[in-house]
């Protein structure tokens, strides 16, 4: 029997991961490493196009997309820390193009992950990269995107209990909006400032120390609203947990 | 009903103020999801089912010009009498006439949204007739004056002290309140659109098997009528004349539209139920009969989308009204669309489009983009890291409003990556 090669993975950082929390997409390199992937980041990418494409800008999205796809369409797995991003690149790019573009977005779909995903259900990862002896409890938000696209619920919350032994404390409607919905935020900022204060009345609620969740703008917004309230819960990505990155400053905190 | 969609914002931010009612609401979002839940889950083919209704209501609207003329043919053969109304207003006096012919002073009125969406009780009272609601939730909201919060539970967004103070204040104590039913009536008259239209009686069972569970978790609603026609000799009740009003307003476009998957809706409400943003607004924030996501779409196709442009906004596109609907429509691309055309016809705010084209306009230019965000999220580090998160920035009032923004960390992903990258070699 031959050994068979390692996995090449090509890591779609976001641009949320890469403008506000680097450490999101070093986590994320480092799981997919110690789960055996050889792993590279294409330097020529951007965002995958989102905002624009929810606002309405459907003509401005698909270059956006087009790029995407010719930056990332030779990898082997295409893995992303993020639902949205993932689910934009899965489900929406091959609704948005048409032709020889659809064919190559629906090739390129059928290779990407979102992060939780691909490490439980893919390449089965049953070891994480450090063990640490302080884990918090947490709560997990199910963001909307990874939920109802991609079907991802257990995954996250397998790797969090088998691999660092953490305590998820689950809280009522984790499967609810939290308000966030890309410009939607900005743009009805009361209605998603009530959602998010529902969102944290039942993180609080479950005694939990941390939120956690797999989408870096849900988290901006659960962790800006926490801040601007003065709640005292800490919340960080799900992969800066399973990489053992509890060092830097949780999401809107102070050094 | 008039139309007040222009005015969603603010009366969301209204709603939002009444602590009571938020409450209320609050309780009604975490109650109607588990209840459907529980019955899908004692049903057990939602999947299959939702299929099968879709593929109905698909397939009866592209041949609508055939079931429509095969209707026809069998209600008329059947004793009614069909009319056809393009607008509201046609739909209304068809009503009345009717009315009139018959020396009628008294409607009994089951409960209908689509009379809701030509105002058919003003009209009918403006031509001297007294309209009596006979839906308990219709009842009600007749006797406040407002009008439906929700299109299957229309007085939801009133409390039980409420209803009780109200009932005390129009009825004397011990009055029936419900004095009519609608088959005790000799003149039936049935509004409703021509694209309602099935093709068979084991159709709108199929469908009636999923409507009441997907909205109020029961397996059937407490009664269901169906009629055929007036009573026939030998029977023992049923109206003695009857008629069948189909309404088009628009109907007809949106069939030949992009947004056709729309017509497919059964108006079981699971939608509002499942929607963040109805919950945190409440149904009558959306200004017209219609409200969460189905009604952020029909709205604007049924009046106009400039006037309704908050609707298609007001979606954070999580996907669960999508996920819930009995009828398979893919509301949350629906609503998209609607933004996208909003967008091409430039209602969309210039603000956000002058920043939307220049994301994407730097999006395809890498070196350029990771040169300005290198810059932008060096200095957000420097001033933020201390604290850690911004209670204020220029340009991002909408997300400051309410919420700090977390401060970036030290240096883009990119920077940090390509300077490790560099040292490696």
């Amino acid at each position: 029997m031959s050994d068979p090669s390692p996995p090449s993975v090509s890591l779609f950082v976001t641009c949320l991961a890469d403008l506000i929390r680097p450490s999101v997409a070093f986590a994320s390199i480092r799981l997919l490493e110690q789960a055996g992937c050889i792993v590279d980041v294409p330097v020529q990418q951007t965002c995958c196009g989102q905002p624009g494409y929810n606002s309405g800008d459907y003509e401005s999205t698909v270059p956006i997309a087009k790029k995407t796809i010719a930056l990332f369409e030779h990898a082997q797995f295409v893995v992303a820390p993020s639902g949205s991003c993932a689910g934009m690149l899965t489900e929406h790019y091959p609704k948005l193009l048409e032709g020889e573009w659809q064919e190559r977005a629906i090739a390129l779909a059928e290779k990407t992950y979102e992060l939780t995903s691909f490490l439980a259900d893919v390449v089965k990862l049953d070891k994480a990269p450090a063990i640490l002896t302080q884990m918090p409890t947490v709560t997990y938000h199910d963001s909307c995107a990874g939920l109802r696209e991609l079907g991802i619920k257990e995954q996250p919350r397998k790797l969090l209990r088998e691999l660092c032994e953490v305590d998820i404390k689950e809280m009522q409607q984790a499967d609810v909006c939290c308000g966030f919905g890309g410009t939607f935020c900005a743009k009805m900022p009361d209605i998603s400032g009530k959602m998010v204060d529902d969102k944290l009345r039942d993180a609080v609620a479950t005694g939990a120390g941390m939120i956690t969740g797999g989408d870096l703008g849900c988290l901006l917004n659960i962790a800006g609203r926490a801040r601007r309230e003065g709640i005292d819960i800490e919340v960080r990505h799900v992969a800066e947990l399973l990489s053992g990155d509890l060092y830097s400053p949780a999401i809107g905190e102070g050094e | 009903m008039e139309l007040q969609s222009q005015h969603f914002r603010e009366k969301a931010a209204d709603a939002l103020a009444d602590s009571a009612a938020v409450a209320q609401r609050d309780k009604i979002a975490q109650f109607t999801p588990i209840i459907r839940d529980a019955a899908m889950q004692e049903f057990g083919s939602f999947e299959a089912l939702r299929k099968h209704i879709k593929r109905i209501r698909q397939h009866s609207l592209d041949n609508l010009d055939y079931y429509l003329a095969r209707f026809e043919l069998e209600a008329t053969n059947n004793g009614n009498q069909v009319h056809y109304a393009d607008t509201p207003d046609e739909m209304n006096s068809i009503v009345l006439d009717i009315c009139q012919q018959h020396g009628a002073h008294r409607v009994a009125k089951g409960k209908s949204m689509v009379t809701e969406e030509t105002a058919l009780n003003d009209y009918l009272q403006r031509g001297g007739l007294e309209v009596v609601e006979t839906d308990l939730g219709e009842y009600i909201i007749q006797q406040a004056g407002e009008t439906p919060s929700h299109i299957v539970a229309p007085a939801l967004h009133k409390s039980k002290q409420e209803i009780r103070e109200l009932f005390l204040e129009k009825h004397a104590l011990g009055e029936r309140a419900l004095e009519t039913t609608e088959d005790l009536v000799d003149v039936l008259i049935i509004c409703t659109t021509l694209d309602r239209i099935l093709p068979r009686g084991e159709d709108a069972t199929a469908m009636q098997r999923l409507l009441a569970r997907s909205t109020t978790g029961q397996a059937q609603t407490s009664y269901t009528s169906f009629y055929s026609g007036p009573r026939r000799e030998g029977e023992l009740d049923g109206p003695l004349e009857t008629h069948i009003v189909l309404l088009d307003n628009q109907r007809t476009d949106i069939l030949a539209s992009d947004y056709k998957e729309m017509l497919q809706c059964i108006r079981c409400g699971t939608c509002l139920n499942h929607c963040p943003v109805f919950a945190a607004t409440g149904g009558h924030s959306y200004g017209w009969v219609y409200s969460g996501p189905m009604g952020s779409i029909l709205t604007p196709l049924l009046t106009s989308l400039e006037t309704s442009e908050a609707l298609p906004n007001a979606c954070t596109s999580c996907g669960r009204c999508g996920e819930v609907c009995p009828a398979d429509i893919p509301l949350p691309d629906l609503l998209r669309d609607l933004r996208h055309e909003q967008y091409q016809q430039k209602m969309t705010a210039p603000r956000w489009r002058v920043g939307l084209k220049l994301h994407a306009w730097l999006a395809v230019r890498p070196s350029l983009y990771q040169f300005l965000t290198a810059m932008l999220t060096t200095v957000l580090h420097r001033l933020g890291r201390k604290k850690g998160s911004f209670s204020q920035l220029p340009f991002a009032a909408g997300w400051t409003s309410v919420r700090d923004f977390p401060a970036p960390q030290s240096g883009t992903f990119m920077q940090q990556y390509k300077a490790r990258t560099k040292a490696d070699e």
